[in-house]
Order: C-alpha cells, then structure tokens, then sequence
C-alpha cells in the first residue's frame, strides 16, 4: 500500500513540472500600480440606474461621470450648493427654473470608443426616466428625483436641453446624484436587444460604458460581491489616472479593515469606528479623513390618528421629546457626532436654523422631568407599554442601535413609559412603515444631493394615493402629514432664490417641531475613510464620495 | 452492496423533496418585504410594485414553488433578486471555495487529531495524554471568531508572514480566472504557476487552521477515547506478544480497528464546514457558502437561499452515504455480513 501510495505521489510530482512552464499564461502586476481597497458594503448592481448601495455607488463613481458633480470637501459645509462641471463645462437656467440647457465637454470618450455627444445624454436619461424603456434597468430606484423631466432635446451635438413640468431649482441636485451618471449611446442599443432586464445588467457589468477614469477590463474582473478590479482607462479626457489597478473587496469586519489598513495590508478603506479613530490618527502609515456628513439620526413617533398608540396624543410626544437627553448620544460617538435638534443636519449647505431649538428641547433636566411627568398623566398613559423599533444592524449614521435603543429607554421610563425594545430588518422595517404599525422608531437618514427638500419631501411630507387622498410617503417613520406643511414644503422646494430658500426651509423647522413635534432628532454622525499615508490626490465630495483619477503614491 | 447503494440514494430523494417545500414555505412566511431592501429607503411604492411583478412576488405561492421546482429540475435554481445573478452561477463561484476552504480544513483537523489521540491513547494519564486532552479542550473551548482575530493581527498583522483574507490577492493578480473554481487546482494544474500557488495556499493556510480547530478537538478526543478502547483487545495483546514492534501495534493492528467512530465524527464534522463556516467565511473574507447564505438572508432573497439549503442537505446526505460506505470498506465483517 505504501509503496502504491509514493508511487502514486512519484508520478504526480513528474506531471506537473511547473518549472517546465506549460501552464495558462498569467501576469503578476507591481505593487506600485496598484491600490487595494476595502469596502465595508458589498457590490453586486453596476448599472447606475439601478444602484442604490453605497458599495456599488463607490465603483460606479470611478466608472461613469454626470454632468455635474458636487464640490470637494474642504473646511467645514458650504453655504450654497456648488455645483462643478463634469461632463457638462457649463449650463444656462431659464424660465424660473424650468429649462436647463447644458454645454457638454468636448473630446470625451467614453470606454466603448464611442464619443460623448448630446444624443448620448438624451438616451441615458430616456433609459432612466421611461418605464417601458426597451432597454430597461432591474430597477429605478432614483427614477422618481428626475421624473418631473418633460423634455430632452439635443439642439447640437454640444447642447442638451431639458424642459421640466414645473419649475424646479433642485434639478442640479437630482442631476449630480449617481443615478444620472451618463451611459453610452452604443450600450443602451446593445442593451436594448436583450430580452431581460437581469440580461442587461450583466451586459453592462461586462462592458462598462462610461466616461470615467477607471473601467471594468475583463468580464473576469468582477466576482460578485468578492471583489472586482478596475483598470486605468486609458482615453480619460482628465488624463489618464496613475494608479493602474484599483482592487475592490468586500469586508463588512471593521476590525479586520482597520487592522489591514494598519499593517499596510490594505491601501483604502472605509467607514472605521469612531473609538478606533485615535489610533489610527496616532499611526504615520495611515492618513485618516473624517468630515461632517449630512445626515441625521432621530426618534420618529407615531401621529397617526387611526391607530391607538400613546403618541398620537402630541402631549405624549412633546413629553417624550423633553426628557431625552442627547449628550449619552454624542459620548458613545467619541466625539464623532453632534447633537440635533431639527430635520435639516447642521450640515447641510443651507436650510439648518444655527443655535435654534424646540420649545421642548430648551428646559432644564428638572424641569423637562416634571413637565414630562405632568404631561404622561394628563394624556392618561401612564404606565403604557410602547415598542420601539430599531434597525439590527448598525447604519452609517446609527453604529450603535442596540445601545442607543436602551439608552431612549432609560430615559423614558422615569416619566411613566415602559418601553420594549424590538430589533428588527431593514426588510421588515420597510414593510412596516407604510403600515404604521409601531408607535416608536429609530432610524436616520443620509442626504443625497444637499438640498433640504431631499429630507421634507420623504421624511415629513405626504402623498396622494390612487384615491386622491393624502398619506404619508412611504419613508415618513412619523406617518406625519399636516397640508400646511406640505404646502411649505413645496413653495420652498419651488423657491429658485437661495437665500429665499433657505429661509423658508428654516421657518418650517422653527414652526413645525413646535406645532406638531412628530420627531425627536437626535444627532448627526462624522464619517471617515483612511488609506495608507503614501496615498496623495485622493478627492472626497459632499456626497461622501471618493475619487481616485487624480490618485498616486508618493514615493 | 449495489442495491444497498441503490436503497439509500432513493431515499434521499422524498427527503430533499420535502427539505425544498420546507425551505419554500418557510422562507414566504419571513416577515419583511424583498423589495424595501433591493430598493432601498427612498423606493416609493410604484417603485415596489413595479419590481414585485418583475420578480414574480405577486404570483400565488404554488404558482412560484412550480416555477421554482421547474428551475431546479433543468439545473437552475432562478435568479438572485438581490444581484440579478444566475443562483446556479454564483453557486458555482461559492460552493467551491468552501469545499476548498473545508478540506484544507478537515485535513489538518484530521492529521493533527488523530495524532494527538493517539498519542494521548498510548500514553495514558501522562504528560503527554494530559497536554493532548488540553489541547483538545482549549481547541472546542476558543471562540472561532477571537482566534481568527488574534490570527489575524499576529500572522498577518505584526508578523506579516499571511494575508488577512481573501483567496487571492487579485490586485497582484489582475488576470487570474478561475477554470475550476478552486484556486489552489488552478494554480496547480491550470497555470502551473510556482508563485501563485504560493499565493493561494498563503491565503488559504489562516482561515483552515482556525477553522480546523473545533473539528481536531473532537477528533482527538474521539481517536483517544476508540483507541484505549482498542489497545485493551486480545488481539492486540496477541500483536504484541508475537513480538510486533509498538507503532506497528499502534498503527496497524489498533488505529486501523480504532477506524470507524473517528471516520464518522471526521464525515460528521465535514458535512457541517460544507453549510459554510459563517464566522471564519466572515473574518477572513473568504466567499462561501456560509457568507452567501447570511447575505441572502438579510435581503430575503429567496432563491439563493433555498438552492443553499437543498445543496447543503444533499452535502449531508451524500457525505453520509459516502460514510456509511466506507464502513464496509475499512471493516470487512461488514462487507460480508452485507453480502450474507
């Protein structure tokens, strides 16, 4: 048997002559050409129209370009949104606010060796904003933020005009989100000859037809959500980038990520907890960058008249309000957030009302106890027993729910309220909102496009149902609905002066918590990414997005 | 042996038939709505309902269990709702990478188990018998998930002598495909490469020892335990006082008999790393099975989900028979009592 067995072992170690070569040609790329990096989220749609992950987002925005693009982070929040050229170099507003005509960029290629023209952007956004397009996505997730387009018309093959419904100032916004990144003309005629939509993405992952910098070679390169690697583009009208490979990996293991990006295992990577973030400021090897995000955090209590739960009574909710305490929030954040007292993050470009708080929010503890006390009683709730709904996993701007879940808890029981937490999926969040069958949530939301209405519209505001009555949109934990508010809300969104804006957007908040209190917000969380400290050129947007065309390590 | 063989295949058949229904029925009667996540936040309810039709979810149930069996019967299992993917495919990438991942794993599980329950059964109440049983216990004792962090950090992160995770570094290796779906068999037979072989097993060598340690406790206990049942035979007194050397007493006449309890918690113990090991899978990046099955069921993504279940029970089922099998091969009595 033995001598069966290194007889056996004799021959395989004679039939594979790896010296000898023989073997399927492979190259091993240098170190220098390439940057690993370590993503917390997965990436499995790349079709910009489709996407809504941030995993997905941070691939497709090295891939394909829009026609505008948010500003670099710098020192502290604008105070206007600053739209900069991408695509387009320039663009003409009219009508108040209802025409947009573009001027695109002249010598852009996009990867299929096609040109950029005016026709291209005209089919890209077709593809987006037609249901029955013949060349459909899975899905639209963003279809809605562009849907007031009424007409794009390519007047040269320089200029594209679009004519919207109504007037609309926030159209740039909507434009510069990932959802309106330009895909080429070729593509969405390939596309348009398969049958299905699953068809189509998988085409599109396997030949990447956009303008940006970076760009799926092989069909290879993708491994689902195990790692896809982009190469240099070549033909980028910004010159080609440095870096030559940039290799994406799923890690969803902070630790894991802080200990690569420690070791110089890892040359980027995102979302680091904020109790790991001295440390890593400490390390040499590693540059650490951190910036005020625009999003919010907050408790959304139930207003909903037709349903029986304690907070529809506004007594309870401004009770509630007044007894929780933020600074709990802020200290399990190390430092990693601040304190919130309205819808719009302090963040935002403009709309946040500086140093303004509630009614509710401005009482001593003593007093916010006593009042809260009173309160619970006259409402007739005392001992009531409430469910607060809380996400399982950890969200960008809510790391640690379990724990702040319990933290609102404590603080809510000394006024009479017995509350039971209930950790439950996004899935199943999803599906219990429009229904309303909670009385306490908690959940955040992060801003897409710096526009206050980004926040209103889904969070506060209402719709009209096949029946012509109003409701709550689906995203509006509160199930709040008041049409004063809604009327607000839309002469502010509609408001094409900024300033006139921004004050409009500010009243409302100084109105609305006071008037209806159907939210406590809570606070707005820090965001980081760190790469290796050798990495230089790296841009990181307002839209919490980064960008490595312009990327190369120091030598 | 044939009909034996025969007997139990047929068997399996009406189990996975009612292992898919179960899977089915369960998985719709999950809280939660698949489309929320596919979605996102901001999906408003057009957006719901149009990808609801899209995926078939407003169809009756027995209409959708139909179509789903139909997909199986032809060798596919549908499509993912959360990556647009062929299950069949993704499967393919994932089902070999935890193969790879589980053999590496069962055979240092094996070898060192084995060792050391032979040595601790040879030498009992020693030294040597006291260090392999704490050994052992230390091995079931560990959270999978802190030795694989302190694995980490110290082989990868202080001593930098393995990668932290993955299969292979892709970034050094932009145009490595896979023919097989495993690498080290890649490396090996396809391209034959010295130093992407060396790349492979480097990333493979974290992930199966951290996973090996749970099954080489229970092997070393096992192999102890069926040992000094085994040294206290006749037979091998008779060994013995013929004059046979110890390790030919120990390894051919004892170990050989000692065989079959240790093969069964060996079979055992693989039938569970072919479910997917979730934490290791999870630490090191490794993309299995196990991960695949955990990010199917945050987003109730129904197909991968149940052709993960109907290919981990057949895993099981087929693993045992494969057992039960060699049973017959390592004991001939039962080779000829089955022939009787």
């Amino acid at each position: 048997m033995t001598r069966v067995l290194a007889g056996v072992c004799a021959c395989l170690l004679l039939l594979w002559t790896p010296a000898c070569g023989g073997g399927k040609e492979i190259t091993k790329a240098e170190e220098k050409d390439v940057l690993k990096i370590l993503r917390s989220d997965k990436f499995e749609i790349l079709d910009p129209q489709a996407s809504s992950s941030g995993g997905d987002i941070a691939i497709l925005a090295q891939m394909y370009e829009g026609l505008v693009r948010a500003p670099e982070i710098k020192d502290g929040p604008v105070s206007v949104p600053k739209w900069e050229p991408s695509l387009a170099t320039d663009w003409k507003v009219e009508d108040n606010a209802k025409i947009y005509t573009f001027t695109l960029r002249e010598n852009v290629k996009f990867h299929d060796g096609t040109s950029l023209n005016a026709d291209a952007v005209k089919k890209s956004f077709e593809r987006l904003i037609q249901k029955d397009h013949p060349a459909q996505p899975t899905k639209r997730p963003y279809a809605t933020d562009l849907a007031d387009i009424a007409k794009i018309e390519a007047p040269d093959a320089k200029t594209v005009r679009f004519t919207l419904h109504d007037s609309n100032p926030r159209f740039l916004a909507n434009v510069s989100l990932h959802a309106a990144f330009v895909i080429s003309s070729k593509a969405i005629d390939e596309m348009a000859k398969l049958n299905t939509p699953a068809k189509r993405e998988k085409w599109l992952i396997e030949n990447t037809s956009g303008t940006g910098p970076y760009r799926i070679a092989r069909a290879e390169d993708y491994r689902g959500s195990e790692s896809v690697t982009l190469t240099a583009f070549e033909d980028y009208w910004g010159g080609a980038p440095q870096i030559k490979l940039l290799s994406f990996t799923s890690m969803a293991d902070h630790k894991s990520r802080r200990e690569q990006v420690l070791a110089g295992a890892a040359g980027f990577t995102d979302t680091l907890l904020p109790s790991d973030w001295e440390d890593l400021k400490a390390n040499k090897g590693v540059t650490l960058f951190t910036w005020d995000a625009i999003n919010i955090m907050y408790l959304a209590m139930n207003c909903d008249q037709s349903k029986n739960y304690p907070t529809k009574d506004k007594r309870v909710r401004d009770a509630i309000a007044m007894v929780v305490d933020r600074t709990p929030f802020v200290e399990r954040y190390y430092g990693a957030a601040k304190p919130a007292h309205v819808l719009i993050p302090y963040t935002m470009p403009f709309g946040h009302p500086k140093d303004y708080k509630p009614k509710t929010d401005t009482m001593s503890r003593d007093e916010a106890l006593q009042t809260a006390r009173r309160l619970i009683r006259e409402a007739g709730v005392e001992g009531a027993v409430i469910k607060l709904i809380l996400p399982e996993v950890p969200r960008p701007y809510l790391l640690y729910p379990r724990e702040l879940a319990d933290l609102i808890r404590q603080q809510l029981e000394p006024i009479g309220l017995k509350i039971e937490l209930e950790p439950r999926k996004m899935a199943e969040i999803g599906e219990m909102v429009p229904k309303g069958d909670y009385a306490l949530m908690l959940l955040g939301w992060m801003g897409d496009n710096g526009e206050p209405d980004n926040f209103w519209r889904p969070l506060l505001d209402g719709v009209k149902n096949e029946k012509g009555q109003w409701q709550p949109s689906d995203n509006n934990l509160a199930r709040f609905f008041d049409i004063e508010v809604h009327r607000r809300i839309e002469e502010a969104g509609r408001e094409a002066d900024i300033s006139k804006r921004d004050k409009l957007y500010k009243d409302l908040e100084m109105w609305a918590h006071d008037q209806f209190r159907p939210i406590v917000p809570l606070l707005t969380a820090k965001k980081s990414y760190a790469w290796t400290s050798k990495l230089k050129g790296v841009r990181v947007d307002t839209g919490d997005q980064f960008y490595l065309d312009k990327a190369y390590f120091e030598k | 042996m044939l009909t034996y063989i025969l007997r139990r295949v047929m068997a399996t058949v009406p189990m996975l038939l009612a292992i898919s229904l179960a899977s089915f029925l369960l998985l719709h009667m999950l809280p939660g709505d698949p489309t929320t996540i596919l979605l996102g936040q901001r999906a408003t309810a057009e957006n719901k309902r149009e990808l609801r039709s899209r995926l078939g979810l407003d169809k009756p149930l027995p209409e959708q269990y139909l179509l789903y069996m139909s997909d199986v019967s032809r060798g596919e299992f549908g499509e993912s709702h959360r990556t647009n993917q062929l299950v069949a495919k993704e499967l393919r990438q994932r089902v070999p990478a935890t193969i790879e991942l589980a053999i590496a794993a069962m055979l240092i599980a094996t070898l060192v188990g084995v060792s050391l329950g032979v040595l601790a059964a040879v030498k009992p109440r020693s030294l040597v018998d006291f260090a392999c049983l704490s050994m052992a216990l230390v091995g079931v004792s560990l959270p999978v998930f802190w030795l694989g962090f302190l694995a980490q950090k110290l082989f990868a992160g202080e001593m930098r002598l393995l990668p932290f995770s993955g299969r292979l570094d892709f970034g050094l290796w932009p145009t490595f495909s896979s023919d097989t779906g495993f690498y080290v068999l890649d490396a090996l037979l396809v391209y034959r490469n010295v130093e992407l072989l060396l790349n492979v097993l480097a990333h493979l060598t974290l992930p199966a020892i951290v996973l090996s340690t749970v099954p080489m406790a229970l092997i070393a206990r096992i192999t102890r335990a069926s040992m000094l049942e085994t040294l206290k035979q006749d037979y091998v007194r008779t060994a013995r006082a013929k004059g046979a050397s110890p390790s030919t007493v120990v390894l051919k006449h004892a170990l050989r008999n000692a065989l079959i309890p240790i093969l069964t918690a060996v079979a055992t113990q693989f039938g569970y790393l072919l479910g997917g090991a979730v934490l290791t899978e999870t630490i090191f990046g490794w993309p299995g099975l196990g991960r695949y099955v955990i990010e199917a069921i945050d987003v109730l993504d129904a197909r991968p989900l149940q052709a993960s279940v109907l290919l981990i029970a057949s895993a099981f089922v087929l693993v045992n028979l494969l057992t039960d099998l060699s049973y017959a091969f390592i004991d001939p009595r039962l080779r000829k009592k089955e022939a009787a």
